[in-house]
């Protein structure tokens, strides 16, 4: 949900039950008709130019990463969406190290290298816009999305340290991102 | 006859969906089995993969791209499985295996008395999932094609075969390739 109220590609989770186990469970929505991690299709075919162009359109994840923390960043958890042998659309999985700051907020430490595919088709404009969107989230906003994920999987006091740390992060993020070289 | 002593066997069906968001009756693959005997562990992948220039219909829309993930799935997972622990092949797998061209949670095999070694056992649980059985498909005679063969660097137990079979019906081939890891899995 906060993946796509600052515009980045993050296929839909959805909270539920799973047959024959215990706890609730999230659930990743199909992203493509036919979805490849990026590290498999760059072991068979490398990075063509419509899967370049697609890293481009989809390198705002970066800012969306720096944001919410995540650290097991790999090309693994880029997912490619093949929708022709042209068109190809891109998106982020697994964020299970995200989040992880204590009540500072932690420090913006990530991505650096990876997921290598967008760090090195980085679109200036395109990160700087996520930037921007995620800039304008109000406090208020922030506190609504964490309010709507259960209890059960996010306890209170896990809640407010969650949200403090994305306030707190969301004024470091910019300047991350110049360090970076990843906006203007 | 010398027949080996199966003490465990666990397999996974690997399985393809055309499509993620209008999922369809998958297509049956092959499996993947491992196998724990006398002398250590034996790991065999066998299952028939579509050919990229004259494709069944199951495959009439899939991309290039995921046509060349169909296409060498059986050399590639193989490949996989080597070095990897006991306990961790399938978790493992899984791991890399889980979009349109997955594997299934494994389940524990009931060894009979017929199952003389992993390569018979892999062919009975192929023949029971896929529905014929493995090495059924009418050879096409190619006399001026060098017979194909995958090779591996390491380790030099590991054994690949691939058939040139080229069926009219189902225009796969079928392969297996399998891999004795030692007593040090065991």
């Amino acid at each position: 949900m906060l993946a796509a109220e600052v515009g980045v590609p993050v296929p839909e989770i959805r909270l539920g039950e799973v047959e024959g186990k215990a706890g609730t469970h999230a659930i990743s929505v199909a992203f493509g008709k036919e979805s490849i991690d990026l590290l498999r299709v760059r072991q068979l075919s490398g990075i063509v130019p419509g899967l370049k162009t697609a890293l481009s359109k989809g390198s705002g994840l970066l800012a969306f990463h720096a944001w919410s923390a995540t650290g097991d960043l790999k090309e693994d958890h880029v997912l490619v969406a093949v929708d022709s042998d042209t068109d190809y659309r891109v998106a982020a999985i697994d964020f299970a190290s995200a989040f992880a700051w204590d009540l500072s907020g932690g420090a913006m430490a990530t991505p650096t290298t990876e997921p290598k595919g967008l760090v090195e088709n980085v679109d200036k404009v395109v990160v700087a816009d996520t930037v921007g969107r995620i800039e304008q989230v109000t406090d208020q906003r922030i506190q609504e999305i964490a309010e709507g994920i259960p209890e059960s999987v996010l306890p209170a006091a896990e809640r407010q340290r969650v949200v403090i740390g994305l306030i707190k992060r969301r004024a470091m993020l910019r300047n991350y991102m110049r360090t970076k070289g990843w906006i203007a | 006859m010398d027949r080996l002593n199966i003490s465990r066997a666990q397999w996974a069906r690997v399985e393809f969906q055309p499509d993620l968001k209008n999922p369809q009756s998958p297509v049956r693959l092959g499996l993947v089995l491992e196998t724990t005997e006398s002398d250590g562990s034996s790991v065999v992948v066998i299952g028939r993969m579509p050919i990229i220039d004259n494709r069944p219909k199951e495959f009439e829309n899939t991309s290039v791209l995921t046509m060349q993930i169909a296409a060498n799935w059986v050399n590639a997972m193989g490949k996989e499985t080597i070095d990897v622990s006991g306990d961790d092949l399938f978790a493992k797998l899984s791991d890399g295996w889980h979009w349109n061209l997955y594997i299934v949670k494994p389940a524990n095999v009931r060894v009979t008395a017929t199952d003389t070694d992993a390569t018979a056992l892999a062919k009975r649980l192929y023949e029971s999932f896929v529905g014929e059985p493995f090495g059924s498909m009418p050879r096409r005679k190619s006399s001026a094609k060098p017979k194909q063969q995958t090779q591996r660097a390491s380790p030099p137990t590991t054994r690949a075969l691939l058939t040139e079979d080229v069926p009219p019906a189902w225009m796969l081939k079928e392969i297996m390739d399998s891999s004795h890891l030692g007593a040090a899995r065991a």
